[in-house]
């Protein structure tokens, strides 16, 4: 060995590494978005598209819509690496495990969720978000979809080889105080409450979270190989 | 360098070698050979911990592997049957992102490319590839640094004539450097090399 | 002495000796489980006294509320020995999962639609979304997660391994589930009506309810200890002496 290789090094090796890998297909992040845009589209489509009737669902649908990319997007996590040889060279390259989940987890969510965020703009005009809600909805979906993130790298890695929505059913039960945290800043923003108490309580899952789901998931991918 | 002590592997419950004993020292070559389904991979993949070994010990410079792991696999090099080639990758970007090289050393890989004839497919995407070349640029990796170890599934597999040259050669000259290799075939080669038939520990 | 049940627990661990303790035990114990637990059903549904609210209605409670006890008591059992399984490698630790798993799930369905059988003459609709109840779906859920992700599994051990860890993952992030489905609720309903509320009781009605459980928690005990003796013989069926214990009983 002679170059210095540090944790930093590590993490950027993978970081840089998977998301040069997504820009080669656009369809790596166009794919997740206009899932999200379809899924936005449905509801007007089954309920009716009465101004006020969409204003009222519109916090929640786009929470779920989120939900629903979020979770679905993540066979690209591992299971290209595990399918060409690429997870067996990363884990016998003697570097920590966690930071190679944390670096797949973040290029993840830069390559599903952060598009997203431009997605949940254009559909606050297709389901009329009421006035002053964009903010607090960029800033709890910007939390929640790293949670989501972090959570489909878990159940991606439980399920290696399988199809996305085994993962997306292990997942989504587990995601459900994401879900009522973020809808519950959208709703007390438009009470014109103080909604930045729930962001705390969202910064707080983020803080455990993050370290916490990325041990299970190394614990995960530890359990595939035997 | 690398000591087996009676080791024993399995895969999905049944027995693939028992009892198993040898020696790599530096610079040498060794060569496991065995037919389809005597263990080969699965001893490959055993010493590196991607499989839990039944019984038996493993050391490295007379250290218990538990002990060493993280020093053993930053000193080793595998190549397992996946090249671990990404084919949205250009030839030269799947040498950058290999995760043998850190600081991406461009004069180091235009060097191995023109070592394994790559070098005017710098640009092409890997799925451009023929077999061949695509193991010819697996072998380009081993020459990104120089590992102690060598640990290679089948290096001689879908090669022609003259491929089969250029590994010997390679091999060779890292054996001259210092470097130990302990590959797999099916029939035994033309490499200088010290030969262990896998199927008698069966 | 303590030294001795420490031997003992851990030879437990051994498949053939835990086969062979608990086919005697399920031997006798079996059958008592089945006592206790029709004495609690009959005592309760035929016996206790009715309720000054709810008539005879209320006489579900005797199914419902074991139910719900134990599908949750499964879940903390699981993630218990999935954590043993991860940790020490424990195979029997890891066969009880999928022991446990379907069982846990069907308490929790047998919860779900007692109460919803219970709903509708009391409140007048099968469902309501009240805390508990989207709780137990919930729970449900995760329970069909983990049968799905280990049913999926070819190799066996690393199924185990899975869903081990899926449930201690999960039994971290129930107490968050419950706490925001319970906040959820007192944002959405006006009404503090619980579905699940049961009447106050007097001993009358307490004791059958307390041997419920108890014939409950039994009945579960002699199931888990049957399907663990089933699923050892499925796992362990290229050995001596599983090879000779059924042809032993194919002689008889």
């Amino acid at each position: 060995m002679n170059e210095k290789s540090t944790l930093f090094n590590w993490f950027m090796l993978v970081l840089k590494r998977d998301l040069v890998l997504s820009f080669k297909k656009i369809a790596t992040f166009m794919i997740p978005l206009v899932f999200f845009l379809i899924v936005i589209t449905l509801f007007p489509l089954a309920l009716g598209t009465e101004g006020s009737f969409l204003s009222t669902l519109s916090s929640g649908v786009i929470w779920v819509a989120a939900l629903l990319s979020s979770l679905l997007a993540v066979e690209s996590i591992f299971n290209e690496d595990y399918r060409d040889g690429t997870l067996d060279q990363f884990l016998i390259s003697g570097e920590p495990t966690f930071i190679l989940v944390l670096a797949k987890v973040l290029a993840h969510w830069l390559v599903t969720g952060a598009p997203l965020l431009l997605a949940s703009l254009i559909s606050t005009f297709f389901l009329f978000l009421p006035e002053g809600l964009l903010f607090p909805l960029l800033i709890s979906l910007l939390m929640g979809t790293f949670l989501l993130s972090l959570l489909g790298a878990l159940g991606g890695a439980l399920t290696i080889g399988k199809t996305a929505i085994l993962s997306a059913v292990i997942v989504l039960p587990l995601s459900v105080p994401i879900l009522i945290l973020g809808v519950a800043v959208m709703t007390s923003a438009l009470n014109g409450q103080d909604f930045f108490s729930y962001l705390y309580f969202l910064g707080a899952m983020l803080a455990i979270g993050t370290p916490g789901l990325c041990l299970a998931t190394t614990e995960a991918i530890f359990i595939n190989y035997d | 360098m690398l000591k087996i002590e009676n080791l024993s592997c399995q895969r999905s419950n049944d027995l693939v070698f028992n009892d198993l004993s040898f020696e790599v020292s530096k610079g040498t070559n060794t060569e496991i050979i065995g037919s389809n389904g005597s263990g080969k991979t699965s001893l490959l993949k055993c010493i590196l911990g991607l499989i839990e070994k039944k019984q038996g010990k493993i050391s490295w410079k007379q250290k218990p592997i538990e002990e060493t792991r993280t020093f053993f696999l930053k000193s080793c090099f595998y190549q397992g049957h996946q090249l671990a080639l990404k084919n949205n990758f250009t030839v030269f970007e799947n040498l950058k992102f290999s995760h043998s090289i850190f600081n991406s050393n461009e004069k180091k890989i235009m060097s191995s490319l023109k070592e394994v004839d790559l070098f005017e497919y710098r640009e092409r995407t890997s799925s451009d590839l023929s077999m061949g070349q695509l193991k010819r640029l697996a072998i380009a990796k081993w020459l990104l640094d120089e590992h102690e170890l060598y640990l290679i599934d089948e290096p001689f597999a879908s090669l022609d004539q003259e491929g089969i040259l250029l590994v010997s050669s390679i091999i060779k000259k890292l054996n001259s450097k210092g470097c130990s290799f302990l590959f797999t075939s099916h029939t035994s080669s033309n490499i200088d090399s010290r030969e262990i038939l896998l199927d008698n520990y069966s | 002495m303590i030294n001795l049940i420490k031997k003992w627990l851990i030879s437990l661990g051994s498949p053939p000796f835990f086969f062979t303790w608990a086919s005697k035990f399920l031997s006798w114990f079996y059958p008592i489980s089945f006592l206790l637990l029709l004495t609690g059903l009959i005592w309760g549904i035929g016996f206790a006294p009715s309720d000054y609210k709810q008539g005879e209605v209320y006489r579900i409670i005797f199914i419902h509320v074991p139910s719900a006890i134990l599908g949750q008591s499964v879940y903390l059992m699981m993630a218990i020995f999935g954590s043993i399984c991860l940790i020490w490698r424990a195979k029997l630790a890891g066969m009880f999962l999928r022991s446990a798993a379907p069982l846990g799930a069907s308490f929790t369905l047998i919860a779900l639609v007692s109460g919803a059988v219970w709903g509708k003459p009391t409140w007048g609709t099968w469902w309501v979304w009240d805390a508990r109840l989207t709780s137990t779906l919930i729970l449900f859920f995760l329970y069909a997660g983990i049968i799905g992700l280990y049913s999926s599994i070819d190799n066996k051990q690393k199924g185990d391994r899975a869903a081990s860890l899926i449930s201690v993952v999960g039994v971290i992030i129930i107490p968050v589930i419950k706490k925001s489905v319970d906040w959820w609720q007192t944002l959405h309903q006006p009404s503090t009506f619980t579905i699940t509320s049961a009447p106050s009781m007097t001993p009358d009605m307490y004791l059958p309810l307390l041997i419920c459980v108890i014939g409950f928690y039994s009945i579960l005990l002699s199931m888990l200890l049957n399907r663990l003796r089933a699923e050892i013989l499925i796992r362990e069926r290229n050995t001596s002496w599983v090879q000779q214990y059924l042809n032993n009983q194919v002689r008889e």
